[in-house]
This record gives C-alpha cells, structure tokens and sequence, in this order.
C-alpha cells in the first residue's frame, strides 16, 4: 500500500436539501450546482488528496462513480463515514470503497449523527473544509470543524446556494466572490485546493 | 429559476440590433423554443446575466476606434463566453475592434442579407439547432404510456430530437451500451417515475452515472409516490391529482393535462439550458485556466472552437464536446466545420471529459487516434499536456 500519509486532507460537507423541510436551503438551492461542485471536487481532488465525508445517499453514489473512473489505486484517498443508525438503508455504494468508518449507533438519528460528526472530524487533522447545497447539518458541521480546525481553509461554494451560501454571506472571513459566481467546479477547485497548497 | 437562453449585445449602437433580435426570435419560435426562453442582455440590463446559463455575445465594432462597454467585454473573455465580434468590413476588423478581439474570427455585417447568416451562428452558439436539442423519455410501459406519447408529441412540436426508451422490463439487466450512449449524447433526461419504474427501469447506479455525467434530470413523480433518496440529484417535479385528465392517475390510460405538459415542456427547456452551460462551462473553463497557469494564450472562436498559436507559428485546433467525442464531423455544426477547415491547422483535437465516458468509447477513441487527423484529448491533465506539446 502506498504511503499516503502526506497527502493533505479535505473534509467535504455536502447535501441535497428537501423541499419538505426548511425551505431556506431548498429554495436558494442549484441542484444542479450541488451536482457538478461534488463531482468536479471529487475529480480534481481524490489524485492528490484525501477526501473525507460523512456519506449521504444522494453524494456518495457521484463520489463512487467518479473513484471507479479515476481507474488508478486511489482508494487510500477517499475516507467514508457512516452511523450504522442507517445500517438498514445502506446502499451498495458502500462495498465499493475499502475505507468505509462505521460509527457507533446511538438511541435517536440525532444522537447518532453528532457522534459520527464528532469522530469524523476529530480522527482527521483537516487542511480544508468544502462545503456545498446543504441544511442545518452542514452550518453543524462547520461549527464543529471551525472549533477543531481554527486554521483550516474554509470554502463555501455559494453558487450551490442553501446552507454553502449561508455560511458564504455570514461568516466573517474575506472569501472570494469566485465562491458566488463562477460555476466551472473543476477550475475553481484546482485553484483554491491544489495552486495554492502552500497556503493550506 | 428559469434558466434562459442569453444573447448578450454590446459594444457600439448598430441599426441591425431591431433585425437581428426580430429574425433570431422568429427562428426560435419555427424550432419551437418560446420566445421567453430568450433573454437579450445589454449595458443597461446586464446585472442580470448569468454565469450558470448558455450565453453569446455579439460584440458590435466601431469604424471610428472608440469602443464601448470594454469593462463588460473583458468579464465575458474572463468567463470563456462565445464572443462574435461583428464589423461593417471585415478587411478592416482590426481597426474596428478592441484588441481584446482581435484573435477572434470577426463576421461582417454590412447589410440585411448578414444578418440570416449571422442568426444561424447565434442559434449554433446556443446549441438550440434541431440537430442537437435531445431528449430521452423512459418510462414504464404499463404505468405511463400515454403520458409518454402525450410528451413526445409535444417534445417533437417543441424542436426536440426525442428519443423513447421503450425497452421493456429488463429485470436486473445492466444498460446496454447503445443505450448509455445515447444517454451521454442526451442535454436532458425525462423520467416518468410511477410506483413501480425506478426498480424495474434505473437501478441507483444507473441514476448516478447519468448525473455523474453531468446530464439533466428531471422526474415527474406520480401523486402519493416520493422521490427516492438516492434520486434527490435529480430536479423533481410532483404531479398532483389535478395534473391528470379527469383527475385519474392510477392506470395505463391515465393523461396529462394540456397545461401541465406546456408546463413540463418549458421545465425541460429551462433544465436544458442549464445543463448545457453546466457541461461546456466546465470544460471549456478548465481549458483557459489551465492554458494561463502555463502561460499559454489561446482564444474562443464564435463557432465554438479554441484556437492556439504554437511558437512556431502552426496552429492548432481544440473543439470542446459535451457528450461521446465522435469522428469530427459526425456532430459538429456546418459553420464549425468551414471554420475550422479554413485553418488548416496541424492538428485537430476533440477536448472531452472522460469522466463522462465510458471506459470501452475510450478505448476505442484511442484506436481512431491513429487513424484520423482529428486527434481525441482528455480535458484531465490538459496543463501538462499543453506543457509537453505546445
């Protein structure tokens, strides 16, 4: 097994929101946004970094997809976590990859999906955080990730609207408006993640 | 959000602007595109283009070397945006233009007979010409078959080239091949999800390598069914009761009202426009960035092709695909073809993602490599190649 050791790492935040509950995400939400931001991230990153996320079933089965095409032994380069809270509904996607990090099942969803947060970013020392479309969940995980990783870059995509944009038009930091604008994924990451590596 | 087609004009004032707009929306409506799925974009209104949709820029010159609108004009060379410089003679383009635009190919507009010509350049931009608007319906036969005849007719009506996936049950079958490939060739998908079609039509794999593809989805789900989780990636749209004629959903016969299926047809349009740019916004993007990480400078032809100068002074060409890269001119528009013959230029190369192809098409495109001047270039890597090449 090659060392992977050095690679760094990018934690990846992301989800479909639904339009049956808060419809803050949903109604700013670009689907097709959120579509093409997970697979351009997955493509340009996977060959030299490690991708970490906690899988929800509409992202895993696009990262799945785009590993299987990258053709080259990258699997040390993608990390899933699961709560076996979701044991039943496991979809195959997951035999697929050889990491998969299953966390401990809790008595509620709520419960079980903090401790995943909480192992997932705690077992990783994180140089980016991604976060793209999502709910409440992601503005969770970024509060958690902020408190863990005070250094790490930060990268809402806002052109994927719902929570990414929330957290792009609230937090204090001096992103670029690339984040809002710009819809080619895949130069926009190579920029921010891999140009300027020195810098994270 | 409707995602619409933009056609943006600036530059200097012209007496053809009224003309071209006129002819332009007469062409859309004869293909069947409604005349709201245009957006015209001048210096006033120009807060409302979008980078997510499919743009051309007419960028109108001036004989007396003052230029308009530069600042606008550089954000659009900066979004790789299709750019037509247009000038009363082009023997004297250069005087006439910005030098921003001097390495593009420049059309004349000197009388009313240019402006049919031009039209036709706009539509391929826009790739809104009959030959390139597919459309892919699946559906399960004894679920929803007359919806699927009510959409194809409409479809058709609508300037769509439609393709009917009727192929019956295949139970735990695999796609066939000619099938994935008229999916990749596909701008959107149709699914007309009914209780029982996601398990007997799509397996989840199926729906996530077609929007790992980048293509556009939209499911029309039948009332009292929801859309699958692992379906969340495609763009919903829940049919309710009152969407069926009489009110009846629940068998083969059921239909969809006039209104709904206008509905769903300027859904499509609107999912269309957005995918496409998604798909040619991407590669072409990733070309330019890469090209000026090396410091290579190259330039976006109107007819949709990039051009770049080697230090030698030989010229090559990259034509940017969205779905399976096919011989050269298996796909390409007419006006590209001339354009690009015209050139002659060393080499010839299909820029393609092959992230949206399957691995056989990509064996079998480096076999054509060998035997055709057109070679096929993966976007993947272009920094290095353009490095070791140009």
């Amino acid at each position: 097994m090659a060392n992977t050791q050095h690679l760094s790492k990018i934690f990846l935040s992301a989800s479909i929101p639904d339009p049956e509950r808060n419809r803050i995400y949903y109604d700013t939400a670009d689907i097709m946004a959120i579509r093409d931001a997970v697979r351009a991230l997955a493509t340009v990153i996977i060959p030299h970094s490690k991708l970490v996320w906690g899988g929800h079933p509409s992202i895993t089965p696009l990262i799945r997809y785009v590993l299987q095409r990258l053709g080259r032994n990258v699997q040390d380069h993608v990390i899933l976590y699961q709560s076996l809270f979701f044991e039943k509904g496991f979809i195959d996607d997951n035999k697929v990859f050889e990491h998969v990090i299953y966390t401990e099942r809790y008595p509620t969803i709520k419960e079980s999906i903090a401790h995943m947060r909480e192992r997932m970013l705690s077992e990783h020392r994180f140089d980016a955080a991604v976060f793209i479309g999502g709910m409440e969940g992601i503005i969770e995980e970024y509060e958690i990730f902020k408190e863990k990783h005070p250094k790490a870059l930060i990268i809402p995509v806002a052109s994927t609207g719902a929570a990414a944009r929330i957290l792009y038009e609230n937090l204090d930091e001096p992103f670029g408006v690339i984040l809002k604008n710009s819809y080619a994924y895949m130069a926009l990451f190579r920029e921010l993640l891999l140009d300027n590596h020195n810098n994270i | 959000m409707r995602t619409k087609y933009q056609i943006l004009l600036i530059g200097n004032e012209n007496s053809f602007i009224g003309q071209i707009k006129e002819s332009l929306n007469r062409h859309t409506a004869e293909l069947g595109v409604s005349g709201d799925s245009l957006l015209y974009i001048e210096q006033a209104n120009f807060s409302e283009y979008k980078a997510n949709a499919p743009a051309v820029c007419l960028y109108f010159g001036s004989n007396d070397g003052m230029f308009g609108d530069l600042e606008l004009l550089r954000s659009l060379i900066n979004d790789a945006t299709l750019i037509i410089p247009l000038v009363v003679d082009l023997k004297s383009f250069k005087q006439c233009t910005p030098e921003e635009l001097h390495k593009v190919n420049g059309y004349e507009l000197s009388n009313e007979k240019d402006v049919e010509s031009l039209v036709s350049v706009i539509l391929e931009g826009l790739s809104l010409l009959r030959l390139s608007r597919r459309l892919f319906i699946s559906y399960k036969r004894e679920e929803s078959s007359i919806v699927a005849i009510q959409l194809f007719e409409q479809f058709e009506k609508n300037g769509f080239d439609v393709f009917l996936d009727t192929h019956c049950v295949r139970p735990g079958e695999p796609f066939q091949d000619e099938l994935w490939q008229r999916l990749a060739d596909t701008d959107v998908v149709v699914l007309l999800n009914t209780p029982g079609f996601v398990n007997s039509h799509w397996t989840m794999q199926e729906l996530a390598q077609a929007n790992a593809m980048s293509v556009g989805i939209l499911q029309l789900i039948w009332p009292g069914h929801s859309l699958e989780l692992e379906a969340k990636l495609s763009i919903p749209y829940p049919l309710q009761d009152s969407d069926f004629g009489n009110n009846t959903y629940a068998n083969k016969d059921a239909y969809l009202t006039k209104n709904t299926i206008d509905q769903i047809v300027s859904e499509v349009e609107s999912l269309r426009a957005r995918s496409l740019a998604s798909r040619q916004d991407n590669i072409i993007t990733e070309f330019f960035k890469g090209a000026a990480r090396v410091g290579k400078d190259a330039n976006l032809q109107p007819e949709k092709f990039i051009l770049m100068n080697k230090p030698d002074g030989k010229e090559l060409v990259f034509i940017p695909t969205v779905g399976v890269p096919q011989s050269f001119t298996y796909d390409q528009s007419e006006e590209l073809i001339k354009q690009v013959k015209k050139r002659n230029a060393e080499t010839i190369f299909i820029l393609y993602d092959h992230i949206n192809i399957r691995e056989k098409w990509i064996k079998h495109l480096s076999w054509l490599d060998n035997y055709l001047p057109v070679k096929a270039l993966k976007i993947e890597g272009i920094e290095q190649w353009l490095i070791h090449n140009t």
